[in-house]
């Protein structure tokens, strides 16, 4: 290659798309053998840092140098200023476009019907100023490249630089001496290519190439845990965790706390799930506050028998399968319900943290309230109406807002605010429930409740408050309110 | 989904005859190289 090119570039290897190489000094550029050698062996495992991307190397691709006196930059995208596919083309190609004057570039948008025609090329080249002699070659090979981005699911494609090689007769060739492109990879069209597999392995998580396999036909789209190690998912694998180890212990009731501990046995892999490496305040506090409610929990003397650091989210998945295994063992929930418990209680603490103003957030306190108290005497109900209402509940009005809350959550399946509710979580994928967020079920249920249908009452409440405020009446429950006949 | 480098990309570019520089395969010797 060296004798037929005169000298070659190495270029280091990564899996997917990075780019700025040759700013990094990652290109060799050699016309000896011995050279070319030494900069296979420093590029082959070379590391690479682009903006938030950093890849390792695996080997390396060694192309021949193409000479020339032009060189032009090209690529095609879907852009959304023009909501078409646009071609960017400058014949100051070889360098990073954004370092070029506008003037020197030219952006056309086009009609996907029609894709490149040649004219718009010539065009283009014209208006920025391009040298005679390579518009013709452009003219005639560019179009090309929207057959490739069109026929095979592109989102992009890129070649800087094209070098314009003199051939026969001094006519001047575009070869493109770098390559970049963008699949959409719910268009299957980019199979037709028949590249390897692996080469796209680095895209997916372990998690994704699950849900591949699970897919049930082409183009569904997707949604996917996108931080596995977030605040939810190490309580939802401790809740696993749990039911597997008591599973077929023959417990039946969460609460006998006169189970015998010594049936269960836990491997190294499962502990692990309830286990910190260093004392967490948040989980002793918690289970402090649980011993001090006189709460009973197998699952809770459980955690606490294991002798270690345990995990905040390990007390939440052992008060939260206390609550789930007995419908559990029932089968009035599923196992995913159970592990998804957490979830619910976090999004429901968020739920009635968000409804008051950052005010009322205090280091030691909510609501005036403070956070011991909360933790060990109050229940969630109370809480919930402290922040809503503003003030500590009766048992009177505790009453009436359990009542209240449960007609809110319990207003049927087909109502508006269900709806929404069914309608986020739809994309996740019916057929599999482990993928269904729950957060996101919880947003649309929110964004699905109005003013006017049943079950958020907002206008009603509001009605009825202005006809009542002046009344004096003090008891609405009461059949001796003294208002009107009767 | 990206793809960056010429080794796949030549091979893509022949799809619709488009020139590309020549690239060596990464299991290709010396011989060739030279």
């Amino acid at each position: 290659m060296i004798k037929r090119h005169g000298s070659v570039f190495i270029k280091p290897l990564f899996k997917g798309g990075i780019g700025k190489k040759g700013k990094s000094g990652l290109i060799g550029r050699t016309s000896d053998l011995k050279t070319a050698l030494k900069e296979i062996e420093r590029l082959y495992f070379a590391e690479h840092r682009a903006g938030q991307i950093s890849a390792k190397a695996n080997g390396v691709t060694i192309e021949g140098a193409v000479p020339a006196e032009h060189e032009v930059y090209f690529a095609i995208t879907n852009s959304t200023i023009y909501r078409a596919p646009t071609m960017t083309l400058t014949h100051r190609g070889g360098v990073d476009i954004e370092e070029l004057d506008k003037a020197e570039i030219a952006e056309v948008p086009f009609d996907a019907l029609t894709g490149i025609k040649s004219f718009l090329i010539a065009n283009a080249l014209s208006k920025i100023g391009a040298s005679k002699e390579i518009v013709s070659p452009l003219v005639q090979q560019l179009p090309k490249l929207w057959a490739l981005f069109h026929h095979y699911g592109m989102t992009t494609l890129e070649l800087n630089p094209i070098r314009m090689m003199p051939g026969k007769g001094g006519r001047l060739i575009p070869v493109a001496c770098d390559f970049k492109c963008g699949f959409d990879r719910n268009d299957h069209r980019w199979q037709r290519l028949d590249l390897p597999a692996q080469l796209f392995a680095a895209d997916f998580s372990d998690f994704e190439v699950e849900i591949n396999q699970l897919r049930t036909y082409q183009g569904q789209s997707d949604v996917y845990v996108i931080n596995d190690q977030g605040s939810v998912n190490s309580a939802r694998e401790a809740v696993d965790a749990l039911i597997e180890l008591f599973a077929r212990s023959g417990l039946s009731d969460a609460r006998d706390e006169n189970f015998n501990l010594n049936s269960i046995s836990v491997t190294d892999e499962l502990g692990q799930r309830f286990i910190g490496k260093e004392t967490d305040q948040q989980a002793e506090t918690m289970m402090q506050a649980v011993i001090e409610r006189g709460v009973k929990s197998v699952f809770l003397k459980f955690l606490e028998s294991l002798g270690a650091p345990l995990t905040a989210n390990a007390v939440l998945a052992g008060i939260a399968t206390t609550i789930a295994w007995g419908p559990l063992m029932r089968k009035r929930i599923s196992k995913n319900t159970a592990r998804n418990l957490p979830w619910y209680l976090k999004i429901y603490a968020a739920i009635i943290g968000a409804s008051v103003e950052g005010s009322k957030h205090e280091a030691d306190r909510f609501c005036g309230v403070i956070n011991q108290s909360l933790l060990r005497e109050w229940t969630v109900g109370e809480i919930a109406y402290l922040s809503l209402m503003g003030e500590p509940a009766d048992a009177q009005q505790l009453f009436d807002f359990q009542i209240l809350v449960g007609l809110l959550t319990t207003n049927g399946s087909g109502s508006i605010s269900a709806q929404g509710c069914k309608g986020a979580v739809s994309s996740d994928g019916p057929q599999t429930p482990k993928r269904v967020q729950i957060n996101k079920a919880m947003i649309g249920f929110l964004s699905h409740t109005g003013f006017s249908h049943g079950g958020a009452g907002y206008e009603g409440i509001t009605f009825l408050v202005d006809q009542f405020k002046d009344t004096g009446l003090i008891d609405a429950g009461s059949s001796k309110h003294g208002l009107g006949p009767g | 989904m990206n793809l960056t480098g010429m080794l796949y990309g030549s091979k893509l570019l022949k799809y619709v005859d488009f020139p590309a520089a020549e690239v060596l395969e990464p299991h290709d010797g010396e011989e060739e190289i030279q």
